[in-house]
């Protein structure tokens, strides 16, 4: 075919049919997807510079196997948790006749408001070997308590702060069933609990599923509650092996490679059991009736009880003990740290949104091959744990960019990469409720297409541009890897602070900071809900 | 005094059921409250082996609820359910849906979308093993018509399709009453005619008992073996058809049941006077010498009227609204005495709106008339 | 190997002990108020700990920092662990000695500042400009790979014993190897001289607590590997294996909760850590004993360095002579019991002086060869 017509057809793969938006909206969007795709390029190739035969080498040399084995098991203790926790709770509170389910599902699901190293403290130090926990038991004469570290510590803390993911997709998913389902179940000689099992079991499973894999990936990308929990994963291997003497070259690179893979396997894995059809025969919107407890009713409420208890009690509890017996000290703390913790989420907060801009605006309105792209590529830092970002990026700067290494701009760069997923989310699905007729009657009144977009659909999607920069924001003040790995010396903040001092074992001056952070944790909870009921 | 007379009436006649077959569901006095809501209140029917029973009525009157209430996901208030003699609902019992051997279509099919045609249609057969379950799935699809679709996913088949299989899977457990809760609703016209004929086929081939629900009068009087026409929560009135139809009982079935209008009338000795002229009074069935000196509405329907072009004064009433149907026109008339009743005509009897016309009455039966409030 | 044993085997602690059990808090040194004055220079109170353990002790000897050119300016530096907090409050006091002097540092484990340093240093991306370390071998590593500049001859001339100081790094806290015991379960006669009686010794058959992750450690079984060589090492380390030894996760912890508390009898720490729980509780059950000329023996120090690539060298270099001043050699000898490497200052009472100790004869150099010690540890089974 002619020149003049393979341009034509390349032109539209990239950028679409004729209402297609403009090229340079495309440019921008594919500019901003290579610039967050950098980290993992650099990793591959750092990884590919050591020959993969070396690597394959380490992999028998190094108890790097043994770290594999490590991060398997956790993944799938912690899935299995969350499951066996989130789904009771889901249909106890949709399903059933519970009493006080309105409270409980709000108790279910603040545990999300807890950073999970928070957590991970709070339960040290109340159920280690020299915690609260065990001087009580020693009064009684019992010496030695079963460890709170290792696989089942860290375990059972994990499944304590990420079951609400769990929780939350299979109650969605139990909320849009369609109940009349069950009745007809019913009619065809199957009890309430067999009409449960055959069929609204099987069209939760996509819900379940979707829960679980946050869940899993929280779990592989999860840097402080090993750490603190004395567990040997991914992870908390790669950041000690990044600054410890006597480690092989290239050993850091290896575990990142291998922890990607595995990232790999978990998506393709919920892919394809959550894949269920979506697309229900059936779309009625009575609920089933309610399940009658009975004296059920009693363990149900003992097992809500006792999970609000671990997971809020808990780490509430002990944050307001150090807090009351830290006194006047708590407030020593230097404010210097809150100032340095806002300026960099607010810095990655406002890169991130303005760099998502393009990209939403582009995948909402195009239907390319190429916007597909663009949109998946800025996902990148949704699956890749920050510790792996924080590694290439070090290899990045010390290869190519010197004067970037260990600078705020490229700690704010970890940052936007690890979360440009959420405030492209959010744009783009504020992009998509606009309708495109209002700009294009704006631009037949006259307006040049930036003029249409500035004074037409700007006003219209803020509030989810806002939500959006609002919820990076929020995870960035909480972020913990990439912090510790990135911050330039001498910038300390509030969650390199409570780092820090836990190191030292001086619980009594994080106090105050894991506060912050849990109120922290709770606003971004607050963003994400109403941003929920905005979006219908 | 009137509605008196209306329940007397009501209630002095057999009801046909007991005449028929044996009795096959008996609903008596059956009552359903939420907190102060009734939705229905004191139904008594009688439904008979093998006859198809459709309940009618606007929404909001209490079909489906009843219909709930005989499937076993509602329990009555009051009074008393008996299915093939058993008692399954009543003030000391209240058999579950699971338990009650009651087959229900939804409106909306609630096929499983997880699972195929044929286990869908397998899925209430529970006492039965792998081959006697096969074999009863075969039957089943071959009475529905559909013999080859046993693997094809739910999603993939047309509505007429879903609601073959739906009827499949809830006749394959032999149930003893088959209930439909507006089962053509979620059709497009034109498959409504078709699927109406085809279910009522499955249903006599099968031999199945049925209680459908519609607020379709069209639907319910083109299938049913009888017809109950409910309103707000009561029985107006159940029966055949065609004398449902023709000699509506109340007002509100009357309303209800084809295009109805009201003459008003007065009667006389011999005569009734209405603004169409003076007929024997012998044409208002039932009539009795009581109501001599009376006024009464007559109900007409637009087959029982015809118009034609007045000259001068000669005519009745004016045509106010023409309609236009395809086949036919029905014109509205507004009588001189202010009564406006409707007149059917067929495509080529063109008239305009405004004309002066004179109405006759020209139907062949005994017509159904109401005191005057 | 040898081991003597006999009433002429030393207690330390029990020496004090009479002697403190009067009047332990609030302090009133001769010179200031003892504890944090608040606003204004310090002065010598400030530098010099508090308790009945340090009463008594004469002003400190060596140059004042009064007598040192000011600080001014900005510098930043990598602290090797700030043992609880003391370093970081020696930073403090110095930045608040001078306005015009800003510093700012990070703190991390010695050794894994060490592996930082050296790779900044190799990818021209130095960060500090300093290095204080707990410790000699990260300090030896480091200059060993080059990325330090010389001290100044003013700096490195103020060590008085000349194994704590080359010309690229100097100690300025020196911390011996020990064996805390608990004085219940063992005498002083019953600790031997020989680190290799503790490892064979029926007599320490599960009642011996260690910690094999913590960095002194490290340092001690690099030592033991210079004198002995690998194999040597590695028998004594299964013996110890076969000891059966408690497991804590620092060696405050081996001291503070084992051996106190009597759960173990005794084992290898550094010489402070009995001596901090000492000024805390002295009528707890503990005493110190050291081994002599073997690796158990070793005499290590904290230090400093300058690093190449230091936007302030000089700074960096006159920060290091502060360190060794008379103040702040007053604080390290005060509040972290350590042996002080100028003339002028004494170590803390019951603590014997550097010239008293045995240590064996070991460049502290050497103690770069960290790696090895590394994969040893893991190969044996204590490190995973």
């Amino acid at each position: 075919m002619a020149a003049s017509e393979r341009l034509a057809r390349l032109r539209s793969a990239v950028v679409g049919g004729d209402d297609e938006p403009g090229l340079s909206l495309a440019v921008l969007a594919g500019a901003v997807a290579a610039f967050v795709s950098l980290p993992l390029v650099a990793l591959l190739v750092r990884a590919s510079n050591y020959g993969f035969g070396h690597l394959a080498g380490l992999l028998s040399e190094t108890g790097s196997l043994d770290v594999l084995l490590n991060s398997l098991s956790l993944v799938v203790l912690v899935t299995l948790g969350c499951v066996l926790v989130g789904v009771p709770l889901a249909v106890l509170t949709v399903q059933t006749d519970l009493p006080g389910r309105r409270v409980w599902t709000v108790v279910a699901a603040l545990p999300l408001v807890v950073p999970s190293y928070i957590g991970a403290f709070t339960f040290v130090s109340a159920f280690g070997p020299r915690g609260d926990l065990a001087d009580a038991l020693a009064v009684v004469g019992i010496e030695r308590i079963p460890t709170i570290y290792g696989l089942q510590g860290t375990a059972l803390v994990l499944v304590l702060f990420t079951y609400p993911y769990v929780f939350l997709t299979t109650r969605a998913a139990l909320l849009s069933f369609d109940g009349t389902l069950v009745e007809a179940a019913r009619t065809l000689n199957h009890s309430r609990w067999a009409a449960f099992k055959r069929v609204t079991v099987p069209q939760i499973l996509p819900g379940v599923a979707a829960g679980g894999l946050l869940a899993a990936l929280y779990a592989l990308s999860d840097f402080g509650t090993p750490s603190i929990m004395r567990y040997e994963v991914f992870t908390q291997q790669i950041y000690v092996a990044q600054r410890s003497l006597g480690v092989p070259e290239g050993y850091p690179a290896l575990l990142s490679m291998q922890l990607l893979v595995v990232v790999t396997v978990v998506l393709a894995l919920e892919s394809r059991i959550g894949a269920g059809d979506t697309s229900y025969v059936s779309r009625g919107s009575r609920q089933p009736g309610r399940i009658e407890l009975g004296v059920w009713k009693w363990p149900a409420l003992a097992f809500c009880g006792g999970v609000a208890v671990l997971s809020l009690g808990v780490p509430l509890g002990v944050l307001a003990w150090w807090f009351q017996r830290a006194g006047s000290a708590v407030f020593e703390f230097d404010p210097t740290v809150a100032w340095n913790s806002l300026k960099v989420s607010v810095a990655a907060a406002g890169a991130a949104t303005v760099l998502a801009l393009p990209v939403a605006g582009y995948a909402a309105r195009s239907s390319s091959r190429f916007s597909e792209v663009t949109d998946r590529l800025t996902y990148v830092g949704y699956a890749v744990p920050g510790v792996v970002i924080a590694l290439a990026l070090l290899y990045l700067s010390t290869e190519f960019a010197q004067s970037l290494y260990k600078t705020v701009p490229l700690l704010v760069f970890a940052y936007v990469v690890r979360f440009l997923p959420q405030a492209v989310g959010s744009v783009r699905s504020s992009v998509l409720q606009v309708d495109p007729k209002l700009t294009e009657a704006a631009r037949t009144l006259g307006r040049s297409s930036t003029g249409a977009f500035r004074e037409v659909t700007l006003p219209l999607i803020a509030p989810g541009v806002a939500a959006g920069a609002a919820l990076v924001f929020l995870t960035t003040m909480k972020e913990l890897p990439a912090t510790l790995m990135l911050s330039p010396l001498g910038f300390e903040t509030l969650v390199s602070y409570i780092w820090l001092v836990r190191g030292a074992g001086s619980y009594g001056a994080a106090a105050v900071p894991a506060l912050v952070l849990v109120g922290v944790s709770a606003l971004s909870m607050v963003v994400i809900l109403a941003q929920e009921r905005y979006n219908g | 005094m009137a509605d008196q007379l209306q329940t007397t009436r009501r209630r002095t006649e057999p009801d046909d059921a007991t005449t028929g077959g044996d009795v096959v569901l008996e609903l008596n006095g059956v009552t359903k409250a939420y907190g102060a809501e009734t939705a229905v209140t004191d139904l008594s029917l009688a439904v008979r082996d093998g006859e198809l029973l459709t309940l009618l009525g606007p929404s909001g009157c209490g079909k489906t609820t009843t219909l709930r209430m005989l499937a076993g996901l509602e329990r009555p208030t009051e009074g008393a359910i008996e299915l093939a003699g058993d008692t399954v609902a009543g003030p000391e019992t209240f058999v579950a849906a699971e338990d009650r051997g009651v087959g229900i279509v939804f409106q909306d099919f609630a096929l499983f979308p997880h699972l195929s045609v044929r286990e869908n249609v397998a899925f209430g057969l529970t006492d039965r093993d792998g081959d006697a379950a096969t074999e009863r799935v075969d039957e089943m699809l071959d009475l529905v018509d559909m013999p080859d679709m046993g693997d094809r996913a739910v999603d993939q088949l047309s509505g007429g399709q879903q609601q073959r299989v739906a009827l499949a899977r809830s006749l394959a457990p032999e149930p003893d009453i088959l209930l439909l809760d507006e089962p053509f609703s979620n059709l497009d016209v034109r498959l409504r005619v078709e699927m109406r004929e085809e279910v009522r086929r499955i249903l006599k081939a099968a031999g199945v008992t049925a209680v459908s629900v519609t607020h379709d009068q069209e639907e319910a009087l083109s299938i049913s073996d009888r017809v109950a026409v409910l309103n707000d929560g009561r029985l107006e009135q159940v029966g055949d058809p065609e004398g449902v139809f023709e000699h509506p009982e109340s007002r509100f079935v009357a309303s209800f049941l084809g295009q109805a209008a009201f003459l008003s009338g007065m009667v006389n000795e011999a005569t009734v006077d209405t603004a169409v002229g003076s007929y024997d009074r012998g044409l208002l069935k039932g009539l009795t010498d009581g109501y001599t000196g009376a006024m009464v509405d007559v109900l007409v329907r637009p087959d029982d009227l015809r118009a034609v072009p007045a000259t001068g004064d000669t005519g009745n009433g004016t045509i106010v609204k023409r309609q236009y149907t395809g086949p036919s026109f029905i014109y509205h008339v507004e009588l001189d005495n202010g009564d406006v009743v409707r007149c059917l005509h067929n495509h080529a009897e063109d008239m305009d709106v405004g004309e002066p016309v004179t109405v006759d009455l020209v139907s062949d039966h005994s017509l159904a008339w109401y005191p005057t409030e | 190997m040898s081991e003597r044993s006999g009433p002429s085997r030393r207690r330390f602690l029990a020496a004090a002990g009479a002697a403190t059990t009067t009047g332990l808090a609030g302090c009133s040194g001769i010179l200031g108020t003892g504890s944090e004055s608040g606003g204004g220079t310090p002065g010598i109170g400030d530098f010099r700990g508090s308790g009945a353990i340090v009463e008594d002790r004469p002003a400190p000897g060596g140059t004042s920092i009064e007598d040192l050119p000011d600080l001014e300016g900005e510098l930043a530096i990598y602290l090797g662990g700030g043992e609880g907090g003391r370093y970081t409050t020696l930073i403090d006091l110095l930045d608040r000695y001078y306005d015009g002097f800003e510093v700012s540092q990070q703190t991390q484990p010695s050794s894994q500042l060490a592996n930082i340093i050296v790779d900044e240093y190799d990818s021209g991306t130095t960060q500090a400009d300093l290095f204080w370390s707990v410790d000699a071998g990260s300090l030896a590593y480091v200059s060993d790979k080059g990325a330090t500049v010389g001290l100044s001859s003013d700096a490195t001339s103020m060590v008085a014993d000349d194994r704590f100081a080359t010309d690229q790094w100097v100690g300025v806290a020196g911390r011996s190897r020990a064996v805390p015991y608990n004085t219940n379960q063992f005498d002083a006669s019953d600790i031997p001289t020989s680190i290799d009686a503790l490892a064979t010794r029926d007599r320490f058959q599960g009642s011996l607590g260690w910690a094999p992750t913590y960095g002194a450690f490290h340092g001690f079984v690099t030592a033991m590997r210079q004198l002995r060589g690998e194999d040597g090492t590695r028998e004594w380390l299964n013996a110890m294996l076969d000891q059966n030894p408690a497991r804590y996760d620092s060696e405050y912890a081996t001291v503070k909760q084992g051996i106190t508390n009597g759960e173990v009898g005794a084992g290898p720490t550094n010489h402070y850590y009995p001596m901090l729980v000492f000024a805390q509780r002295p009528d707890v059950p503990l005493d110190l004993a050291f081994t002599e000329n073997d690796a158990g023996a070793l005499v290590n120090t904290a230090g400093a360095s300058v690093l190449d690539g230091a936007s302030d060298p000089e700074l960096a270099d006159l920060f290091v002579r502060h360190l060794l001043s008379a103040e702040a050699q007053e604080f390290l000898a005060t509040r972290g019991f350590a042996f002080p490497m100028i003339d002028g200052v004494e170590p803390v009472g019951p603590l014997p002086t550097i010239e008293e100790l045995s240590p064996p004869d070991l460049d502290l150099q050497s103690l770069s060869d960290v790696q090895p010690t590394i994969e040893l540890l893991k190969d044996v089974g204590i490190l995973s």
